[in-house]
């Protein structure tokens, strides 16, 4: 029985000990907070509940032990629902979500603003890569492979 | 003040003492351009601004000069230089000049999620899981009659055959794809439908009219293509029906299916497999089945691997064990009882599919190859009420055996050019079927080879106006022979055929789109689905042969529809309606020559029956004010005309009260018939859907004497009300419960009339599929 219970006890330390790095998901008010005062490499992964392709990244990118520890040493990383009706005070304006109650699937300003494109629907998974200075260096409209996304990272 | 004006994204802008506020609009070819970022950047700083809607925007900077750059989708813009003072800061015009070279900024692929928006020229109406789910569609079939023009008929209380009907033309008027191939052989569209699992379904398209050069030569109803789940995640599911038919007839059926994809996507593999279970029902207590037992085992696999980005190998295998058993005493030996209906189908399907495009995505190649290979043994008979010794040794020697290979092979290639689209292509069907009971001398031997070379082109002159203009050359060869007791028939034919295929698609405005489209259409002479299939009258079995100077049928298919589609914030309209005119030379048309056997046996011959035309309406109107509420309803109003009286019974003149009987419009075939229906989902947990299908009265012929002799009975109306109510669960992120309940047919709106004992007409079925039944079901797994 003691040897049960110390087997027990040795496998829930280990569980604990176990647990997975994780990527830090910041919002976009820390992430405000976090440039101004260490500017950084930004990712921003904008997802919506519907999106199948968001899922996988999430199950399969975010969750890889070399995409994390890349994500986490030089990256702030955000993600972003991109139906979310919250109102957003990022770089000294309020963005809203001017679609809700109007569209069936309705779009967050600040998606708009940083993976929207001309003439078309918002594309998701939609991952926007910024420098230092936060300009756009880089924009996906598709799902991303874990081995792309590092080379992707590392670059 | 609200601005609407969305912008700004920089930092670094600290100096705020010579600031000034700058408004502006970029400017590509004198259009506004929308949604972009602008960068304006000088020795010190970059300023960003994103334009709105209207293409403006509004940025706080200094004055100055400053190197213009902006971030366009699809185009990279040459920066140019541009000084900001105080003239231009409230009206500053940026105009954009592409760089042609760099195109590669942005990636775009096929693993985005579209937006599902049907500019197609040619209409087609989806049926989604959320609609099979909402019907409880066990099979295909079932789920099929929720969509204009479209109606599942069941065809014989012996062994439960269905066929669709588009637009009133029955089965061989149209194809049945799966993932746009052409595998269903003569054979398999008999039970083929009922034999797709509805869980691997990921949405069945139906398109109502031949306006395609894609289509084979006979479809000029429609196609209706069956489009299999193609997996993302690493799902499971196991689920469970049962179903209490008329209250207490089990239908239970247990199903699973699992998908494994690779972390980078470029291989995958489903896994599905289902276990059906039905007992027979006998509906009038004459001990004669209405509903067959039914025992059904598939299991199969979808698998793809990408060798590259821009190429494609999917594989696909389905076996398929099939038992169904109708007629009486079904504890007995087939030859024991007074009528039975045995088949047992071992079907084995298979493909291969390859798929290469050019680095721009402009050329597309796909070469594909099918094969569906089914053995089937079959008892089609019984002593018929009789017990003498002659009775038995017939009954003894009705076992039948049937061998069935389909091959479909093609290639095809698409162009796409700025804005049309060519598609050309070449297709191989071969088709060997042979079917013989010894018993009656019955044979069915038939070799049928087509050839098809398609091209069609997509023209898009402008925004408003495209057109599909193909055409398709076909070339087939039958040699069949066909026999059954002392009469033999033989057809040894090859035919080239053209078909042309035109469509127009003209949008009227914005919400509103007119279509109109012609097909030729042209079926040889062979057996189809229906002529493989045997009933039984007057206890004995009722054949189907070919007459001796069949002629090829022809077709011409005219339609023309408008579809209006509108979103009022939430809400969401549509509605089409939708005219069709066919005309029909020599038809193929099933002629009762009455008994013709010594054993009493009736025959019924293929003949070209007269002239005829099929015209009417298809509507739909949809509305759905929210995500939480759907209403749909629709329906057909058809004329099925002949254009001289037909023939359906032809007397032999030895009964003075027998004459023959001439028709002058299709049996069996409702001049209006239509659907309804409904969903609210009030929140993630629950879920209430009401379905329902009408059928109009038709004309249903009934077999009255031993001689065959008919009578034209006018069946009453039908509502087949359904409700479904549902409960998902999530207890963690990768457990689910779905659990789900309801009532088909609530109303028990069913055929009162059946024909009765060892000599009824077995034929004589028509209207809803199942009397009330009650049902349950669970799922529980990762379904997503």
């Amino acid at each position: 029985m003691k040897k049960l219970l110390l087997v027990w006890m040795v496998f829930l330390t280990n569980f604990s000990y176990a647990q997975k790095a994780e990527v830090k998901w910041l919002s976009f008010p820390e992430l405000e907070i976090a440039i101004t005062k260490n500017p950084q490499k930004v990712i921003v992964n904008f997802y919506a509940d519907w999106c199948v392709f968001c899922k996988k990244m999430e199950n399969v990118v975010y969750t890889k032990p070399e995409v994390v520890k890349a994500l986490n040493a030089n990256y702030y990383a955000v993600r972003f629902n991109v139906e979310s009706q919250d109102s957003i005070y990022f770089g000294g304006k309020t963005f809203y979500n001017i679609e809700a109650g109007k569209k069936r699937r309705a779009y967050h300003e600040i998606a708009q603003l940083l993976a929207g494109q001309k003439n078309k629907s918002l594309e998701l998974p939609a991952i926007v890569i910024l420098d230092e200075n936060f300009t756009i260096k880089k924009r996906y409209f598709r799902y991303i492979s874990p081995k792309e996304m590092l080379s992707i990272l590392k670059n | 003040m609200f601005l609407r004006v969305l912008l700004f994204l920089f930092f670094t802008s600290t100096v705020f003492s010579q600031n000034v506020h700058v408004k502006g609009t970029l400017i590509n070819n004198n259009l506004p351009v929308i949604y972009t970022t602008l960068f304006f950047k000088n020795e010190q700083q970059t300023f960003a601004a994103s334009t709105n809607h209207q293409g403006k925007f509004a940025i706080t900077m200094p004055v100055g000069v400053y190197n213009v750059s902006a971030d366009a989708m699809g185009l990279k813009i040459k920066n140019q230089r541009i000084t900001i003072d105080a003239s231009n800061k409230d009206n500053l015009k940026i105009v954009l000049v592409e760089d042609l070279l760099g195109l590669d900024e942005i990636v775009v692929s096929a693993t985005r999620n579209r937006v599902n928006k049907k500019e197609a020229p040619i209409i087609v109406n989806t049926l989604g899981a959320k609609l099979i789910n909402a019907t409880q569609a066990l099979a295909v079939s079932e789920s099929l009659n929720y969509s204009p023009g479209v109606r599942v008929e069941n065809n014989c209380q012996n062994c439960g055959f269905t066929q669709v009907r588009l637009n009133g033309l029955d089965s061989s008027y149209s194809q049945i794809l799966v993932n746009s191939r052409a595998v269903f052989s003569a054979l398999n569209s008999v039970y083929g439908l009922e034999q797709i699992p509805t869980q691997i379904i990921e949405r069945v398209e139906i398109v109502r009219s031949g306006g395609s050069a894609l289509f084979g030569s006979n479809a000029i109803a429609g196609t209706v293509n069956i489009i299999t789940k193609d997996p993302v995640l690493n799902t499971w599911e196991v689920g469970t029906y049962l179903g209490l038919i008329d209250g207490d007839i089990p239908d239970h059926v247990l199903n699973f299916n699992a998908s494994l994809v690779s972390d980078d996507l470029n291989s995958g593999a489903t896994f599905f497999g289902i276990h059906r279970n039905r007992e027979e029902w006998d509906a009038n207590d004459d001990g004669f089945t209405e509903m067959v037992e039914l025992k059904n085992t598939t299991f199969g696999t979808k698998l793809y691997y990408k060798p590259t980005d821009r190429s494609r190998l999917t594989v696909d295998a389905t076996v398929l064990n099939e038992y169904r058993r109708g007629g009486d005493q079904l504890e007995l030996s087939p030859h024991l009882t007074d009528i039975t209906e045995e088949l047992t189908h071992n079907t084995l399907m298979g493909g291969v599919n390859y798929d290469l495009s050019n680095a721009t995505n402009t050329n597309n190649f796909s070469i594909y190859s099918s094969v569906q290979y089914t053995n089937r043994d079959s008892y089609y008979g019984g002593l018929g009420g009789g017990r003498t010794a002659q009775d038995s040794l017939t009954a003894l020697n009705t076992y039948g055996t049937t061998k069935d290979l389909a091959l479909a092979n093609g290639f095809q290639f698409t162009k796409q050019f700025k804005r049309d689209i060519l598609t050309t292509g070449i297709e191989f069907n071969i088709s060997t079927t042979e079917d013989v009971i010894p018993g009656y001398n019955r044979l069915i031997d038939q070799n049928v080879n087509a050839t098809g070379l398609y091209a069609q082109y997509e023209w898009k002159p402008n925004k408003k106006f495209s057109a599909l203009i193909g055409s398709r050359l076909d070339y087939i060869n039958v040699d069949g022979t066909y026999s059954v007791d002392n009469i033999e028939r033989e057809v040894d034919l090859s035919q080239a055929t053209i078909n042309p295929r035109l469509t127009l698609a003209y949008e009227i405005a914005e919400d509103l789109k007119f279509r109109g489209g012609y097909a030729r259409g042209f079926r040889a002479p062979q057996a189809f689905n229906e002529d493989l299939h045997i009933s039984s009258v007057g206890g004995e079995p009722q054949f189907v042969i070919l007459s001796s100077d069949l002629e090829a049928e022809f077709s011409n298919a005219f339609t023309g529809s408008f579809n209006y589609t509108k979103t009022f914030n939430l809400t969401q309209t549509n509605a089409l309606l939708e005219g069709f005119y066919t005309t029909l030379e020599n038809p193929f048309t099933l002629v009762s020559t009455g008994v013709q056997f010594s054993n009493g046996s009736i025959l019924e011959e293929v003949r070209n029956g007269e002239g005829a035309r099929v015209y009417g309406v298809n509507f739909e109107f949809g509305v759905s004010p929210s995500k939480k509420w759907l209403f749909q309803i629709g329906g057909t109003l058809q004329r099925s005309e002949y254009n001289n009286p037909q023939i359906l019974f032809e007397a032999d003149g030895t009964n003075p009260l027998e004459n023959d009987i001439l028709i002058s419009e299709f049996v069996r075939n409702p001049n209006f018939y239509g659907y309804l229906n409904s969903n609210w989902t009030p929140n993630d947990t629950y879920s209430i859907s009401v379905t329902g299908i009408y059928t109009g009265n038709m004309t249903v012929p009934l077999v009255v004497s031993d001689s065959g002799f008919l009578s034209l009975n006018e069946s009453p109306s039908f509502f087949d009300f359904n409700i479904n109510a549902e409960a998902h669960f999530d207890l963690s992120e990768d457990f689910q419960i779905t659990l789900n309940t309801g009532i088909k047919n609530v109303f028990n709106s069913f055929q009162s009339d059946f024909d009765s004992g060892a000599t009824r007409d077995s034929d004589y079925v028509y209207g809803p599929a199942f009397p009330r039944t009650l049902f349950f079901g669970i799922k529980i797994g990762k379904p997503h």
